[in-house]
């Protein structure tokens, strides 16, 4: 069996990309890269296919990190992240180091609404449209239209 | 089929900062600190069980009324709000077997138990409060005596239910903003954007 120290191995960082298209503050991405990993680690036992383990353990990366977003709503004083991103709240430290291409596209990617962002997170970390379905619980055509749309939408924010 | 794009973005991506060092020991830690908070959970209730029957041994050896029904609010109420607690958090999410919008419907379920649990613990200050108008009723027609005792028992059952009833109004403000974003968050998942 997988253990979680070789999941974090293999797919620690990419985890933590997943945690940054959600979550923006360097603290919260930390603690939502610990869930992940949590319930990756109880999850675990249940993998029944070795091979579907890349797909596996995104879909529990973006399922708690879809849980995530929900739970720090309910904090006092904490916005909605997609919501607050979209009205382009972006805090002036982010504008000035947003000039790097990567800051400049992950904060474009945070920009995306969530089905969107979903599916473009899991192709930029090279997941097939077979593995993106399996992991989002989408058909194909659906991964392509909505990575379409995605990619029509990161030109748009990235070239504006 | 090459795209240029896909393939400019994916360096990009990857590019940015992704740290792993100390993952796999917060983990560790977060894993132990978990199970000591829920092993802590049922020592507690454990304890307040004990403490109950003891009050009750007494009470009813020493032909204390006021002692029984201090024993009956330890045996009902902690062990049930352990119960509920424990109930709530098996309510988790089966983050591997849902695709997000399912997790999301899940939460939402979930939140709907925690506001239920709330109208627990709401119920519990009620009866906290009681228990002091019930302690005092049978001191006032000579079940006992007004003593110091009788008076930090009844101000730390008073604090107690002040304590739950406002945690569980803070708590509730909360859920209903859980309970919003879950909606939102939904019609966006399904609606594809």
């Amino acid at each position: 069996m997988v253990s979680i120290e070789q999941v974090i191995a293999a797919y620690g960082p990419a985890l933590v990309r997943i945690a940054a298209s959600y979550e923006r503050e360097r603290a919260l991405r930390d603690d939502l890269v610990q869930e992940i990993t949590v319930a990756i680690w109880k999850a675990l036992p249940n993998l029944q296919d070795q091979a579907k383990l890349k797909p596996f353990v995104f879909r529990i990366a973006h399922n708690r990190a879809v849980s995530h977003v929900a739970r720090q709503a309910a904090r006092p004083g904490q916005a909605e992240l997609s919501e607050a991103l979209r009205d382009g709240e972006a805090d002036p430290e982010a504008r000035l180091v947003g000039k790097e291409r990567s800051e400049r596209l992950v904060e474009a990617v945070r920009r995306l609404p969530l089905a969107y962002r979903q599916v473009v997170t899991l192709a930029l970390e090279d997941l097939s449209y077979d593995d993106i379905a399996e992991a989002l619980g989408l058909s194909v055509s659906n991964v392509g239209v909505r990575l379409n749309r995605a990619k029509a939408q990161l030109k748009a924010m990235l070239d504006g | 089929m090459a795209d240029d794009f896909l393939d400019e973005a994916r360096r990009n991506w990857r590019a940015q900062d992704a740290e792993i060092a100390g993952v796999s020991t917060r983990l560790r830690r977060d894993l132990a600190f978990q199970r000591l908070m829920q092993g802590g959970e049922f020592v507690a209730a454990g304890v307040a069980v004990a403490a109950g029957l003891g009050f009750a041994w007494t009470g009813v050896v020493q032909g204390d009324a006021r002692l029984i029904v201090a024993a009956a609010v330890l045996l009902v109420l902690l062990p049930l709000l352990t119960w509920a607690a424990w109930r709530v958090r098996r309510r988790e999410p089966r983050w591997a077997d849902d695709e997000p919008a399912g997790v999301v419907a899940q939460m939402l379920a979930q939140v709907d138990a925690t506001r239920r649990l709330m109208s627990l613990a709401l119920w519990q200050a009620w009866t906290l409060a009681g228990t002091v108008v019930a302690l005092w009723a049978l001191t006032l027609f000579g079940w006992g005596e007004v003593d110091a005792g009788l008076g930090i028992v009844t101000a730390a059952l008073l604090a107690s239910a002040a304590a739950a009833a406002g945690w569980a109004f803070w708590r509730e403000r909360g859920l209903r903003r859980e309970r919003a974003c879950c909606e939102r968050l939904l019609e966006e998942l399904r609606n594809g954007g």
